[in-house]
């Protein structure tokens, strides 16, 4: 019957950790657990067991954190728990193979999550700047308000309008005037008068000449009025065939809702004969 | 391009075409042109197509920068308005000149004149002319290059003034 028993591994010894780790463990308790159908002989094994325990140079309770083991941290005075010592050897080898797998399983667990860490950081910077970038972006084309995210059809070319304001000279690359103050006043008092006739401009841009630009467009055919850093402003008909044709804008409401009659009368007149909009 | 000493070249061929760059802020897609708020006057900086290519445009060597996402807009030089007189007023002539720098040779200027005399300022032409000339010039004008097209920018120069084939 000895002969079947199998060596038990040298499990208790900090020194033999590398011995334990070598065992083929499934080989090792495959025997020992036909014992069952043999209590005498298992209760042989097991004294055994006992016997070259009890012996051996003992060292059994492994205590990777201590601070684990007091359940708690910085010094919380949790009840020290002693571990049993178990007779089955057994499960004396599963709680060594544990306790050896449990730092090595600890440890890449940490690396893992330090790793997480340091890509959540990295992604966290990298929306950051993306967010910075679109912020600047922003700002150098108008200031970022409530307005500019919540403005209305009407009152997001109030917000456009105003963005005009922050630009400097030279804001097209080449030598463009920023807008003037009494242009971007008069370009304001005329959008009043486009927002409570209802109407919309399809552009509102500076103008690299200085000054401000509406734009109404429709197809082919388009009025530009410009509101001149010189204090005057001026109305450029076109339809893409003809020449253009340009008036002088009177800078009061009048003057205001007189163009806008004709930017209407404009959209609805006939294309001329030339004009490659006649059917 | 530098200069690197190379000649004032004041021949224009009729179909050399002459490049402006144009801010998203005034032109962006999807729209097709920009407005008349993008046309300067006088004295309109440009480059051409004899001695750089479109997205060349995109380059400002003086001051180091590169606008990568804006649109380039070209006309003929045979396009550009020539003159145009109003009634009982003097007449106003356009015509490119070479005006080279020392980090971009292709630099062109669209200048105008009364007569002989150079106009350098906006305020030397009439306003209204300003803006009919302005819109005038940009029905001439065509899109080269869109708002944020994407073009690798071509290291050999032209070797004539007609567009090359990316």
């Amino acid at each position: 019957m000895s002969a079947i028993l199998p060596r038990v591994p040298i499990v208790y010894t900090q020194q033999t950790n590398l011995l334990l780790a070598d065992c083929d463990f499934s080989r090792t308790a495959e025997p020992y657990r036909a014992l069952d159908a043999l209590p005498a002989q298992k209760s042989r094994f097991v004294n055994s067991f006992h016997a070259y325990r009890d012996s051996a140079d003992y060292a059994t309770d492994l205590h990777p954190i201590p601070t684990m083991v007091a359940g708690g941290y910085y010094g919380s005075r949790a009840p020290v728990k002693h571990a049993v010592e178990p007779d089955d050897p057994i499960e004396l080898v599963h709680r060594a193979v544990k306790a050896l797998t449990a730092l090595p399983t600890t440890n890449r667990r940490l690396e893992s999550a330090s790793r997480a860490h340091e890509a959540a950081t990295v992604t966290i910077d990298a929306r950051l700047a993306v967010f910075r970038k679109a912020i600047s972006v922003l700002k150098r084309f108008r200031p970022v308000t409530l307005a500019s995210f919540t403005a209305g059809p009407v009152d997001k070319w109030t917000a456009r309008l105003e963005g005009f304001s922050a630009l400097k000279k030279g804001w097209d690359s080449y030598t463009a005037a920023a807008p003037s103050k009494g242009a971007l006043a008069s370009a304001s008092e005329f959008l009043d008068t486009i927002r409570e006739l209802g109407k919309e401009p399809s552009k509102l841009n500076p103008s690299v000449v200085g000054g401000v630009g509406f734009t109404f467009r429709r197809d082919r055919r388009a009025v530009y009025i410009e509101f001149r850093n010189t204090g005057n402003t001026h109305a450029m008909f076109t339809d893409g065939v003809s020449k253009p044709r340009v008036v002088k804008v009177r800078q009061d409401r009048a003057g205001y809702e007189d163009i806008l009659a004709l930017v209407e009368t404009h959209f609805h007149e006939l294309p001329t004969a030339a004009s490659p909009d006649v059917p | 391009m530098c200069r690197n000493e190379r000649e004032i070249d004041n021949t224009f061929h009729p179909e050399e075409y002459l490049f402006r760059r144009v801010p998203t802020k005034i032109w962006d897609t999807p729209d097709p042109m920009p407005e008349a708020d993008a046309i300067e006057l006088p004295d309109i900086s440009v480059g051409r197509s004899r001695y750089g290519h479109p997205e060349w445009t995109r380059l400002d060597p003086e001051n180091d920068r590169y606008f990568k996402s804006w649109g380039i807009i070209g006309v003929k030089v045979g396009l550009i308005p020539p003159s145009y007189q109003p009634e009982g007023g003097p007449a106003f002539a356009y015509t490119p000149s070479h005006q080279p720098l020392e980090q971009d040779y292709p630099h062109t200027e669209i200048q105008a004149f009364q007569g002989e005399l150079q106009l350098s300022t906006k305020e030397s032409v009439p306003e209204e002319l300003h803006l009919e000339w302005r819109g005038l010039l940009l029905s001439q004008m065509e899109a080269l290059l869109q708002p944020r097209e994407r073009r690798d920018i071509r290291q050999q120069p032209p070797t004539s003034h007609v567009l090359e084939p990316v």
